[in-house]
């Protein structure tokens, strides 16, 4: 025998080994991932940092293991909706926690959610909800210019004045493909319209505008005194002030039908429709939508404005932020505009 | 919406650093010849085996505050880049079998020619640079353009950096085309339209195919001796500390002191103090390796099954192997994905369990180090001989088996398991591939500290990023430390043929 086969023999000998090894490792994947009947398939838009937590504790409680699936801050809930309108056919997902409502609303119009009309549906106001219980809201944050006042004062005043010099560099807002920073924009859409929206965008590059990765960026760089302010969420704000920023916040506001309002959007829960566990999913969409989880979401860091009535006292700055609330511009309707800001992006990219 | 913009800038970005790369790589590769190249070896290959995320996250508090100078954010980026390329250069032409156009064969063609009339109009200058250029094609070229892979196919640097170009290109003018690529996809992109976006940077990846099988087919040919040892002069010496230094300090150096500065007593405390965060990082961590394992092991294994195909035959086959991991694993995970989803949309038997599995991301892991194993398999030591010797020593006493034992993990074994490290760090690295394909419940340690890193910097973070980086290395420092030395060991045995 020559030693080629010799070597043929050992280097066979590695190959089923190692072939076996990996085949192993995969079936091994393949048998423990998916299949459990007491288990819910999650896909997470909200922050990791936040949401775990309550996932795990619901995972406690119940004995239903919970498969979460989260998202990047960059590409934050448009990149779990895509996913979801990929995988149409043969649905992986079992509930959608949603931190806007945009996306959600899609996902209904595209007949992808299945109705659920628990009692905490039954409980939460009828603008933050789906009238058919398609999806429900809670856990609201506010969109919030923030201030560093090393370099301004944190008056509405100054940051207009600021806002109508030309400067290299002044102002940042997250990318709005993604986020509240998309429903921000649908905002603006539906009060400026497509040229409208064009020549704001004009005035702000003018103004020095800088397009961060999302809105903890937004919120460093203000924190860094890199630019002069920026518009972000309570929760992000919350977090640089805890950190000692030099750093204060101013309610954004856009027209609403009875003058100027700001703007809250909620976090929001949906059913999926084809997912293989619809039980488990009623289950914790009832248990995020309670008054449980919506204090917790209020006195975490994510300082988030509960949507229902709860007995509990909040946070001073929540208290504060729940009163903006309650005369925040609706949301309703604004699909064709969300549609339209996407096309206007991908048009100026064109 | 198209990619071209993204990939033409990448490629400039590319040239760029690989023209800057390259010449600065050959005083270095001149010292990993040598002899006592150690220190020199591990401190290129430190650059290469640190994650990405490491170098982007380290830099990421600068790259922001360099948000009003966006070509200065340019020029950082690619000054990282540069500094993983010119490592990777450094290897290659370390490694790369000499060229067959030698000193030797060009003195000999000169004196061949002496006297034969030059073409008219034809300088000596024009003759020597024409000379000139065909010997640096032929020595520099097959690195250049696998540095330039390299290079190109960079994610997570200038993904952290935040590089965007957006005054000449408008709100898509992201400058990596691996990141527009990324957020075009979650812009929710279908798998046939991301895929169809991609083609523009597959086909320059796929003209990187030829140096590297122009590589892969002169790495079993064996050429007269090398004359790259020539004696190296002190300035060489100077000029390759100081490349080193500079490209280890921008990759690693800078960016661990930065994390390891913001992470202090009070980061290390915290993470203890956090039961559930330490827990769930080490079963990420875990997760991430043992995904690296099996995917570097499939890997090897189809090379092995591949290498046995021999000829113009082989030579497809290989590159058709090569090919979609040369992409990167952003592009390999898409194409598995597509094929994963239509086989469950369309309810192949397997198809529902194979998607909830993590097989498909093992597979695009496997695709993604294929061009990567084929290069380190390739310039493995040679053990033709070795492995005979060995194999005879098995028919003898136990003694001598022992010995053959000894000859065939010094020659086969060893390197063996140092591959199937190196390329287990690099799998279990990815970021990409994993954010599209692991199974929801799970998340790799590199994909979910890409997350975390969005929300900026904190002490815990990174302390994160420093275990995610010393961890896998020190894990597989420890396997290569227990791994069997001196002992016999069951090698190949004449007349073994299964």
């Amino acid at each position: 025998m020559s030693a080629e086969t010799n070597e043929i023999g050992v280097s066979r000998r590695a190959f089923l080994g190692t072939a076996s090894a990996g085949l192993l490792a995969g079936s091994v994947g393949a048998g423990c991932v998916g299949g459990g009947e007491d288990e819910v398939v999650v896909y997470c838009a909200a922050d990791r940092l936040h949401a775990e937590l309550i996932l795990r504790d619901f995972e406690d409680r119940t004995g239903i293991r919970v498969r979460a699936k989260y998202d990047t801050e960059a590409t934050k809930s448009l990149s779990l909706v895509g996913s979801l309108i990929r995988e149409a056919d043969a649905p992986l997902c079992d509930l959608f926690w949603n931190n806007e409502r945009g996306g959600t609303e899609d996902l209904a119009a595209r007949g992808l959610l299945a109705p659920y009309e628990g009692h905490a549906w039954q409980n939460t106001p009828a603008r933050h909800r789906d009238p058919e219980g398609l999806w429900c809201g809670f856990g609201g944050r506010l969109r919030v210019w923030i201030v560093n006042t090393d370099r301004l004062p944190t008056t509405r005043a100054a940051v207009d004045a600021e806002l109508a010099k030309a400067a290299e560099i002044s102002f940042a807002h997250a990318n709005p493909r993604y986020g509240t920073t998309l429903t921000h924009f649908s905002l603006l859409h539906r009060e400026l319209g497509d040229e409208g929206l064009q020549a704001f965008a004009d005035r702000l590059d003018e103004a020095g505008r800088v397009i961060a990765s999302g809105n903890a960026a937004v919120k460093d760089l203000v924190a860094a005194g890199t630019v002069a302010c920026g518009w972000t969420d309570t929760d992000d704000a919350h977090a640089a002030i805890e950190a000692g920023a030099p750093v204060e916040t101013l309610p954004i506001e856009v027209d609403g039908p009875d003058g100027p309002a700001p703007i809250c959007i909620p976090n929001t829960v949906a059913l999926i429709r084809g997912g293989r566990h619809p039980a488990q999913a009623a289950q914790l969409a009832d248990w995020l939508l309670g008054e449980e989880v919506a204090v917790r979401l209020a006195n975490g860091p994510s300082r988030q404005i509960p949507l229902t009535p709860i007995t509990e006292p909040l946070p001073e700055d929540v208290a504060q932020f729940a009163e903006l609330a309650a005369n925040a511009v609706p949301l309703a309707g604004l699909a064709p505009h969300r549609d339209a800001v996407l096309q206007w992006l991908t048009g100026a990219a064109a | 919406m198209s990619l071209w913009p993204s990939v033409l800038l990448s490629l400039a970005r590319t040239l760029l650093v690989v023209g800057l790369a390259i010449p600065a790589a050959a005083p270095i590769a001149r010292r990993l010849r040598g002899e006592r190249s150690n220190l020199w070896w591990a401190g290129v290959l430190a650059p290469l085996l640190v994650p990405e995320l490491l170098t982007g996250y380290g830099w990421s508090n600068f790259s922001l505050s360099l948000a009003a100078k966006p070509w200065a954010n340019e020029a950082l980026t690619a000054a990282l880049i540069w500094g993983r390329c010119v490592c990777a250069a450094a290897a290659l032409l370390a490694v790369a079998p000499p060229s067959t156009r030698t000193a030797s064969a060009v003195f000999l063609r000169k004196l061949v020619f002496t006297g034969t009339p030059r073409p008219r109009g034809a300088s000596a200058l024009q003759a020597w640079m024409r000379e000139g250029a065909l010997r640096a094609i032929a020595r520099f070229g097959p690195a250049a353009g696998v540095a330039g892979l390299f290079a190109f196919g960079q994610f997570e640097v200038p993904s952290l950096a935040g590089v965007k170009t957006w005054e000449p290109f408008g709100w898509a003018g992201q400058s990596a085309w691996t990141v527009a690529l990324f957020d075009a996809h979650a812009d929710m992109q279908s798998l046939a339209g991301s895929l169809r976006l991609a083609l523009p940077a597959v086909l320059v990846q796929l003209v990187g195919l030829i140096p590297l099988l122009i590589w892969l087919r002169r790495s079993g040919e064996r050429g007269p001796g090398d004359e790259r040892q020539g004696g190296a002069s002190r300035g060489s010496l100077i000029a390759a500390s100081a490349v080193l230094a500079a490209a280890a300090g921008l990759t690693v150096l800078v960016p661990a002191g930065v994390l390891a500065w913001e992470t202090g007593l009070q980061g290390w405390t915290e993470l203890a103090a956090s039961e559930w965060r330490l827990s769930s990082f080490a079963e990420e961590l875990g997760l991430s390796l043992a995904v690296g394992a099996a995917a570097a092991a499939l890997a090897g294994s189809v090379l092995w099954a591949a290498g046995h195909v021999r000829g113009p035959a082989g030579t497809a086959l290989i590159a058709l192997l090569i090919a979609p991991g040369l992409c990167g694993p952003l592009v390999a995970g898409l194409i598995v994905k597509a094929g994963v989803t239509f086989a469950a949309a369309n309810d192949w038997p397997g198809g529902r369990v194979l998607q909830e599995s993590f097989l498909p991301l093992i597979v695009a892991v496997a695709l993604f180090l294929l061009p990567r194993a084929a290069l380190l398999r390739a310039f493995a030591p040679g053990h033709g001989s070795g492995a005979f010797l060995a194999g005879l020593l098995r028919n003898g006493t136990r003694s001598q088996r022992r010995a053959g034992g000894r000859i065939w993990w010094g020659l086969t074994g060893r390197s063996t398991w140092v591959r199937w490290g190196l390329l287990t760090l690099w799998g279990g690295a990815d970021v990409s591939a994993a954010a599209l394909l692991t199974p929801a419940g799970y998340q790799t340690a590199p994909h979910g500290l890409y997350n975390l890193m969005h929300y900026g910097h904190n002490a815990v973070l990174g302390a994160l990023c420093l275990l995610n980086t010393v961890a896998p290395a020190v894990l597989l420092a420890l396997g290569a430390w227990a791994a069997p030395r001196g002992r016999a060991l069951r090698g190949p045995a004449i007349g073994t043929t299964s």
